[in-house]
């Protein structure tokens, strides 16, 4: 019951941001086509550095596109699904945060998709046609690649999970810690990496920390090796349980943040 | 001339006020920095030479170039100037005795003050930590031509920025059209990668317009790779922009006036 009330809110929220993007649809179109050049960015990007060398860090060029695509499709899916929890600072700050709270329904569920940004679905167009390409010069039984496609679909839902739970984590201190400045924008900067193969960290302690206090290696790059590299079942489980692990300490952030919640500008 | 004094004092008050939020954007850029110094070390572990610049002049490259970039950053003023249109706000300047666009200029000039300082800061910490890759100046005239030629991209970047904030008085909303432009020129002037990475055409091109003599051009002389006397060209063609770029800005804020509704008020 819950869940279809949450479906319903979702597709109505869905339907709102989209009517809302084309009461101005040149300026949706420009949306589109800045997303468009942001996911372009990074392929060329890639594709030119590989006309140098052969391989970055033991990852030849369509396999570092491969990464680039999983980046592309999970980035795309939260902002076209919870694209609001990026705006909490703006909310908490202007006091809009205290009409969420009086709703009957789940609060970090409403502050989540309050706003989609349909024009990221560009990055998952994007990104699929990378895969196509990357993923063309492997050949492997039908099978196998049944087999290896489902477990890149979990992977990816552990990775927007990961993605989501840092999100939140990020945005909730602002609930309580008006005036913390923008840590959103540390945050998109560093969740940015995980774009490009978790091996360029060369450093130890980098890798440490890509792997367990901002775990984004666990985003693209786990999914991306899985699919090229063959099954390691380790990663997965360590996937899921980080995932699992994420999500349970965001939502406690979440409703630490609330309780701390003292209301501004309302 | 005091009024537009008293905007500069004006904005950089505010920007006392929001420190954080520049603290912020510092630690971003950090985080961008080393992040670009950590792929771009992987991929010299396959090669020596990548645009035609070893592993050193790269490292020289993002270091100053970032340097540049914040120097010449604006901030997002075109979003100020198009949300003044959208929100009606523009009126209350259209009724003092002050033109709009000496008042976005020298706002500006107070908005990046401490953005400006935090920036400058920051990379003279990161010119320390790489101190033995960064490439010294090919020698101390081609540091004026740079000075100058930095000064003069602060201005065509301004510009460049009211200008594309005023299209605002077409479209309503423009926030697309503005991350449209801000990808486009950091693109375009170097602000990712060289732009040796453009095919020859396109790089002779680029080279006729304004956006590459905001962080690619002073880069490259920095690192002696153009000419003292190819750099005073590019300080007269960025001048040339500068003055192609004013007129502009005045007649599209004559014909923008005339479509200007005052929606929002």
């Amino acid at each position: 019951m819950v869940y279809r009330k949450a479906c319903k809110i979702y597709f109505l929220k869905l339907k709102n941001s989209i009517m809302m993007r084309m009461a101005y649809p040149f300026n949706f179109l420009m949306m589109v086509v800045s997303v468009f050049g942001q996911a372009m960015l990074n392929i060329i990007f890639i594709k030119v550095i590989y006309q140098y060398v052969p391989n970055i860090s033991g990852w030849n060029q369509e396999q570092a596109l491969v990464v680039v695509a999983t980046y592309l499709i999970i980035e795309g899916l939260i902002w076209t699904t919870t694209a609001y929890v990026a705006g909490i600072r703006n909310t908490v700050r202007r006091g809009i945060l205290d009409y969420e709270l009086v709703k009957p329904m789940d609060t970090q569920f409403l502050v989540s998709v309050w706003r989609v940004d349909p024009e990221d679905a560009m990055r998952v167009v994007v990104a699929s046609y990378l895969l196509f390409v990357g993923l063309g010069s492997l050949s492997f039984p039908l099978i196998v690649w049944a087999g290896k496609i489902l477990i890149y679909l979990l992977l990816i839902f552990n990775g927007y999970i990961i993605f989501y739970s840092l999100l939140i984590a990020v945005n909730t201190v602002y609930i309580w810690a008006i005036e913390s400045g923008n840590l959103t924008l540390i945050f998109e900067n560093i969740i940015r990496m995980a774009q490009y193969p978790g091996d360029i960290f060369f450093h130890k302690s980098a890798r440490i920390f890509f792997s367990s206090v901002m775990p984004i290696i666990f985003l693209a790059t786990v999914p991306a090796k899985m699919i090229i590299f063959g099954l390691d079942y380790m990663l997965v489980f360590y996937s899921s349980l980080i995932a699992l692990i994420s999500f349970i300490l965001s939502r406690k952030l979440w409703n630490y943040a609330l309780s701390h919640y003292s209301s501004a500008s309302s | 001339m005091k009024k537009y004094l008293i905007l500069i004092a004006n904005a950089w008050q505010r920007q006392l006020v929001y420190r954080s939020t520049v603290y912020a954007y510092r630690l971003g850029n950090v985080v961008e920095i080393l992040f670009q110094f950590a792929i771009w070390t992987s991929v010299y572990k396959g090669t020596d030479l990548v645009f035609g610049y070893n592993y050193n002049e790269m490292i020289t490259y993002i270091i100053i170039g970032w340097l540049i970039n914040f120097i010449t950053d604006n901030y997002g003023m075109a979003d100020v100037v198009s949300r003044d249109i959208q929100n009606g706000t523009l009126s209350n300047y259209l009724l003092k005795p002050l033109s709009y666009f000496k008042y976005s200029v020298t706002m500006s000039l107070g908005r990046i003050t401490i953005a400006l300082l935090s920036g400058v800061a920051m990379q003279i910490f990161f010119i320390y930590v790489f101190r033995h890759q960064i490439v010294a100046p090919e020698n101390i005239l081609s540091v004026a031509v740079i000075v100058l030629i930095v000064i003069v991209g602060y201005f065509v970047r301004l510009f460049l920025s009211i200008l594309f904030g005023m299209i605002a008085f077409w479209t309503t909303d423009v926030s697309g059209l503005n991350s449209f432009f801000a990808i486009l020129i950091r693109f375009l002037s170097g602000g990712y990668a060289p732009l040796s990475l453009l095919p020859a055409a396109l790089y002779s091109a680029s080279m006729f317009f304004p956006f590459a003599y905001i962080v690619f051009f002073p880069t490259q002389l920095y690192l002696g790779k153009v000419s003292i006397m190819i750099g005073l060209r590019g300080v007269l063609i960025e001048v040339v922009w500068l003055i192609v770029l004013y007129g502009i800005i005045k007649i599209v804020w004559h014909r923008g006036l005339k479509r200007y509704e005052g929606v929002g008020m």
